[in-house]
């Protein structure tokens, strides 16, 4: 079975009026996804989501120019050959770096999609896992920054729909962080696990303030203090207080970068996105790396449909994954643009859907709905 | 003074098959080029290269929209600004790596362009240095893989033209590369240092293998055996023998430089202002190797505008190593793309700043409305 194709299908919608999320990285005006369609010869058709990197323009020129060519006319089931392909163009000398493993990470899960159609196995089967349910918490552009009574009014609404964890955007001000989530604390009890991320937002001297106050509330992590490139950052945080993990990866690419944060071993919980570190292929030997060392896998989830599936499935064959990251988004279409793809509980737990492969109905159509806006997509104050 | 436009333009131009030189990464069919146009409020045009990434559209794309949305109306003597909101919004979180900083370098360029036309001054003076002579090897795209008697005689036509030092191209097979050094070596002499560049395509067995030829040959430095986040093979390979390693062509801002520092296995330092994120972070990333007494000796990209950038770089840091002369056999970007060459070789084998405003040179626009982007891969 040949890959015949691959097409990259940037989606934008812009966010109406009274529907942004501020959060450190910046206010959302828009969202972007990319969807990647890869075809066989077999007729068999794979869709996967690569992450904008806040270009959708740029990863869309990039896997029409560069990689689909290099793709088209491998066996479709070689996932481990076209990973070293673009590898060995992109990544290892002369390419773009992330920009490369964000267009990898699409087609990757497409392909893996395809595998799963052919042998009619829904993705939790094919990687070795089974249908179980998995503990999720209220995430994705949500609870962000507003005053601390309406946040936790947004909160508890997420825990009366069943969700026994969630996360509070932090990165605002030390202070101001420090009030939300003594508050939110106090308004939800201690029936919640309380996440935290910074966006990369913080200065060292803030994590100094803001995590003993983290310990104290026994927060379940904090996430992405700084700059993914900031090593030393990260190094110095990890010793304030064994008592909250440090957790990072969405912006952590391959698993050559996760063995950096492992050699630093300032970051006790890793959070790889499907769409970003590479895919499917990757994420699996991030998860098996983190295994060896007991450190959980909690996915980063990208925007649509298709990745919060492959997380799903990715989740229920990893021996040591966490919580998938539900998004709770007041208005996220591309989220819901497939039909649901999960459903919380009352046990605070998800499923992976059951249909061949990713086990997402794609319906075309619906992608003339959001034209692609080219551009950041996130407006902030310096 | 406010940047009023930024656009990016790419630029290629094929190379026929009998120029064309294979090297560890794949044979050059056509080089690509993102220049980048910058103007201010008060009138003024600078240009700035980025590299290409083997991708020139989507460069072009990424500056086009989101760095331009980022970028335009900022104070254009603000580079250290501009580099800061750049980092934050695409370097840090949620951007494209690399790919930024590929863009990133290009706008850098074409601000320090900017501030010398504004201020009238070459720019190795607005940097702090002064013109001096600067050692430069044969490099480029040139020395490729071939019968060692061809290169041996290659190697000897740019001895003649003055070079003493020169990079030879490894990454075939470690019987094939030491046979090349060999040759090398023996047609040019002991007086003359010959370099090795394996561009990402040895094993760590490949360098215990080539490593004891390469110390009786005495190769100058071996770069990049290794793809750049093999930290492990790179400290194994730094224990095979004395040969320096070299790299840094592929590692971007100061942050990868000083986890390549703090690991210590790289003795041979080389950003390519075009590619680790401009002027601005290539200044940064020489004080960072000088105050362990390492050289910089800058990975030259594709154009004039590099090559001459790179030459008041080099002028203006307290730890020149070699500059990177592009003997490429074709090469319209190097010769074409403005009103003089950016540099000429002296009978020493060192080269100077070019005299006048800002890098000294004037782009021809005539020549690169000439050379539209072809698009697809480089090298194949």
């Amino acid at each position: 079975m040949k890959i015949t194709a691959i097409q990259a299908i940037p989606l934008s919608f812009r966010l109406p009026e009274g529907k942004t999320v501020t959060m450190g990285v910046g206010s959302t005006t828009k969202r972007d996804a990319i969807i990647v369609r890869v075809q066989t010869d077999q007729g068999i058709t794979g869709y996967g989501e690569a992450h904008p990197g806040r270009s959708p323009g740029a990863i869309t020129s990039l896997i029409h120019s560069t990689i689909a060519p290099m793709l088209v006319g491998m066996q479709a089931t070689d996932v481990v050959g076209a990973w070293q392909r673009v590898h060995r163009m992109q990544l290892s000398s002369h390419g773009l770096g992330a920009g490369a493993a964000l267009a990898l990470s699409g087609i990757d899960m497409a392909l893996w999609d395809i595998r799963g159609k052919a042998a009619g196995m829904p993705l939790y089967e094919l990687l070795g896992g089974t249908r179980r349910r998995l503990p999720a918490y209220a995430g994705g552009i949500a609870l962000g920054y507003q005053p601390k009574e309406s946040l936790a009014d947004e909160a508890q609404g997420y825990m009366e729909r069943g969700y026994k964890a969630l996360k509070l955007r932090l990165g605002d001000s030390a202070p101001v962080d420090i009030e939300r989530v003594l508050h939110v604390r106090k308004a939800l009890g201690d029936g919640v696990d309380i996440l935290t991320d910074a966006n990369t937002a913080y200065t060292m001297a803030d994590a100094r303030r803001v995590l003993p106050v983290l310990a104290d509330i026994r927060a379940g992590w904090l996430e992405e203090p700084f700059a993914c490139n900031d090593f030393a950052s990260y190094r110095e945080a990890a010793k304030i207080t064994p008592l909250v993990p440090i957790a990072a990866g969405e912006n952590h690419y391959t698993r050559f970068e996760f063995a950096q944060l492992l050699e630093a071993g300032a970051v006790q919980v890793w959070q790889p996105d499907l769409s970003k570190c590479g895919g499917i292929t990757e994420g699996v030997r991030i998860a098996a790396i983190a295994s060896a060392w007991r450190i959980p896998i909690n996915p980063h989830s990208s925007a649509t449909g298709l990745n919060h599936a492959a997380t799903l499935h990715f989740m229920a064959a990893t021996e040591n994954s966490g919580y998938f990251e539900a998004c709770v988004s007041k208005f996220n279409p591309f989220r819901d643009m497939f039909g649901g793809t999960f459903e919380i509980g009352r046990d605070g737990c998800v499923e992976p859907p059951s249909g061949p492969g990713l086990g997402v109905e794609v319906d075309e159509s619906l992608f003339e709905k959001y034209p692609s806006i080219d551009g950041p997509g996130y407006v902030v104050k310096f | 003074m406010r940047i009023a436009d930024l656009r990016a333009v790419p630029i290629s131009f094929p190379v026929p098959p009998e120029k064309s030189v294979r090297l560890g990464i794949g044979r050059s069919v056509k080089r690509d080029s993102v220049l980048v146009r910058i103007e201010t409020d008060e009138g003024h045009v600078g240009w700035g290269e980025a590299h290409h990434g083997r991708c020139p559209g989507a460069i072009a794309k990424l500056i086009d929209t989101t760095m331009r949305e980022l970028v335009l109306g900022f104070d254009a003597h603000d580079v250290a600004g501009v580099w800061a909101r750049v980092y934050k919004m695409q370097l840090a979180s949620h951007g494209m790596g690399a790919a930024a900083a590929l863009a990133l370098s290009g706008i850098d360029l074409a601000l320090w362009d900017i501030k010398c036309q504004a201020t009238g001054l070459p720019l190795v003076q607005l940097l702090g240095g002064s013109p001096k002579p600067i050692k430069a090897y044969a490099g480029g795209i040139a020395l490729g893989w071939q019968d060692p008697a061809s290169l041996a005689e290659e190697a000897q036509s740019y001895v003649s033209q003055g070079y003493r030092a020169l990079k030879l191209r490894m990454g075939d097979t470690p019987v094939r590369d030491i046979a090349r050094v060999r040759a090398v070596r023996k047609a040019v002499g002991d007086e003359i240092d010959i370099l090795t560049d394996a561009n990402t395509a040895y094993t760590i067995d490949d360098v215990r293998r080539v490593m004891p030829a390469f110390e009786e040959c005495a190769v100058g430095w071996l770069e990049e055996p290794f793809p750049p986040q093999d930290r492990r093979a790179y400290r194994i390979a730094a224990s095979l023998g004395r040969v320096p390693l070299a790299a840094g062509e592929n590692h971007f801002t100061r942050y990868e430089f000083a986890t390549l520092l703090e690991d210590g296995d790289v003795q041979i330092v080389q950003p390519d202002l075009s590619k680790t994120g401009g002027v601005t972070e290539s200044m940064r990333i020489a004080a960072m190797a000088s105050a362990q007494k390492l050289t910089v000796n800058p990975h030259t990209s594709a154009t004039a505008i590099n090559m001459a950038t790179s030459i008041h770089f080099l002028c203006a840091v307290d730890n020149p190593g070699y500059f990177e002369g592009d003997v490429t056999a074709l090469n319209p970007f190097r010769d074409q793309l403005a009103d003089k060459a950016p540099y000429t070789l002296d009978d020493k084998g060192c080269v100077r700043p070019l005299a006048g405003t800002g890098i000294g040179l004037k782009i021809d626009e005539k020549f690169i409305a000439e050379h539209p982007l072809i698009e697809g891969p480089c090298y194949v």
